[in-house]
């Protein structure tokens, strides 16, 4: 699977937003993002993160 | 997976105002094992505590700070910032003053009741140590009062936002952070007053000494090699203050969370500082082994780049938190994240994007700053005046010379503290 660019990131990081940004507990919605692309990039086990924001990232590495 | 030498169980009172009942457990392969807090040599210390003190960066560098509230690309923020800190400051200032209202529980250790209230207040981290006075800045021996245990404090600084650096957003989290941790560090100072003890307020703003080793003697974290201390849940994203108390409390004790080998084989914040600020080797500096930052090469671009500050947003440890680095590292050999645009890439405003591998280039100009003491620098100004023929004999040159007789009266009969002369006008005295 690719690393995420930029391109990627913000795309992924728009659409996180849009999704669950009204969310209560949107900052650590944000720092499981940032923790789950991590791993994504390091072709590792995605970890315990919330399940809607692992969803969005297996959607956007491959893309 | 590396042998792990030996874990460490994070306390409650490091890891937020509202910490879960989850436990954080550190476990540090024996490879990154050190010694706790920091590799240190007392002796040296207190040498250069007695013969050469640290002194403040607003005294030492006084022109700087003059300097860099001009040319800041977030100067209204900035100035916004001062003029609503500018009370608080004070307040601490004037802090250890105030006599306690009632009289202490004898023999009643505190301990408990003031870390509660820390965390009740809203800081993210407390501990307790001794206050180290070799630490005191030269010109803030008088200020500070013989209260012997320091009360170390914490504040997180928003995370979405300093993911964003460097970035006037991201600096203003950073101001907002200041000023709520200035608030409610009076309040628990308040407090500690109202169990029977005094309390100083060290501000945050107009700090008295190098806070960072009684902090990492407090056990709250280890030195990183960008400067900042890296602590277990937060790495580097949080703001550190000081209360001085004569409080019957128990001390905290230095830990080795790995961070101190850490640092030497993870180098994303050296690759990827814009002004090459940061060195690749620990030194002996003053008696500490540690990174020592270039702050010649460092400030240009904190003055320019609203307070920059890469180098703690590229920090695996700040943004991941040391618990899943360590684990990676354990089961991989690996640094989360190094390599990836996720956590290597950043902006400048006017330069554009840099992804990993790639560095902003500055000419040598970029960083020829005005710098030092400020008699000093208008001795230095003449000087180069002189060196390029602008000061004939005749009455231009006389001119030049009253120029800087003027000048050099006007700095000796002002503070030497650049805050001071910042928060001093007629009408307001500090």
């Amino acid at each position: 699977m690719p690393q995420f660019d930029k391109l990627m990131i913000d795309n992924f990081f728009a659409e996180l937003r849009s999704q669950l940004g009204d969310e209560d507990n949107w900052d650590d919605l944000v720092k499981d993002a940032h923790l789950g692309i991590a791993r994504s990039d390091a072709d590792v086990d995605i970890g315990d993160i919330d399940s809607r924001v692992a969803a969005l990232i297996k959607k956007h590495q491959g893309s | 997976m590396l042998k792990i030498g030996h874990t460490v169980k994070v306390p409650k009172t490091l890891r937020g105002p509202a910490p879960s009942d989850e436990e954080e457990v550190i476990q540090v392969p024996e490879e990154l094992e050190r010694v706790p807090g920091i590799p240190m040599q007392q002796d040296t210390v207190t040498f250069y505590s007695r013969h050469y003190p640290v002194e403040s960066h607003n005294v030492e560098n006084f022109v700087y700070r003059k300097w860099s509230r001009q040319v800041s690309d977030i100067k209204e923020t900035r100035d916004e910032h001062e003029r609503l800190n500018k009370p608080i400051v004070r307040a601490a200032a004037e802090s250890g003053n105030i006599e306690p209202t009632v009289e202490p529980t004898p023999g009643k250790d505190v301990t408990d009741e003031i870390k509660a209230k820390a965390l009740e207040l809203g800081f993210a981290m407390v501990g307790i140590t001794a206050y180290d006075s070799r630490y005191t800045y030269k010109s803030k021996r008088n200020w500070v009062k013989p209260f012997p245990h320091a009360i170390c404090l914490a504040m997180e600084q928003p995370y979405e936002e300093t993911q964003t650096i460097p970035s006037e957003p991201a600096e203003s989290a950073v101001f907002a952070t200041y000023r709520r941790e200035g608030k409610v560090g009076l309040e628990l100072a308040d407090y500690i007053r109202s169990l029977g003890y005094h309390a100083q307020v060290h501000s945050p703003n107009d700090a008295s000494s190098v806070v960072h080793p009684m902090f990492v003697q407090a056990g709250m974290g280890q030195m990183g090699a960008m400067g900042y201390l890296l602590s277990p849940h937060f790495g580097s994203r949080h703001r550190l203050m000081m209360i001085t108390t004569d409080a019957l409390v128990d001390y905290d004790e230095p830990v080795d969370y790995g961070i101190h080998a850490f640092c030497t084989i993870c180098q994303v914040c050296v690759n990827r500082c814009p002004g090459r600020a940061l060195m690749r080797e620990q030194v002996w500096w003053r008696g500490v082994e540690k990174f020592k930052i270039i702050a010649k090469r460092c400030r240009p671009v904190m003055a320019r780049y609203a307070a920059c500050g890469i180098c703690m947003k590229v920090c695996p440890i700040q943004r991941y938190g040391l618990q899943p680095v360590m684990d990676h590292y354990a089961s991989t050999g690996q640094v989360l994240g190094k390599g990836t645009h996720n956590l290597e890439g950043y902006d400048m405003h006017d330069i554009g994007y840099f992804g990993p591998g790639e560095l902003p280039r500055f000419d040598s100009d970029f960083f020829h700053i005005p710098e030092g003491y400020a008699d000093q620098h208008a001795l230095e100004e003449l000087k180069a005046r002189i060196m390029a023929g602008d000061v004939p004999d005749g009455p231009e040159g006389d001119k030049v010379f009253a120029e800087f007789r003027a000048r050099l009266q006007e700095v000796v009969k002002g503070p030497v503290d650049a805050m001071q002369a910042e928060y001093q006008d007629d009408q307001d005295e500090f």
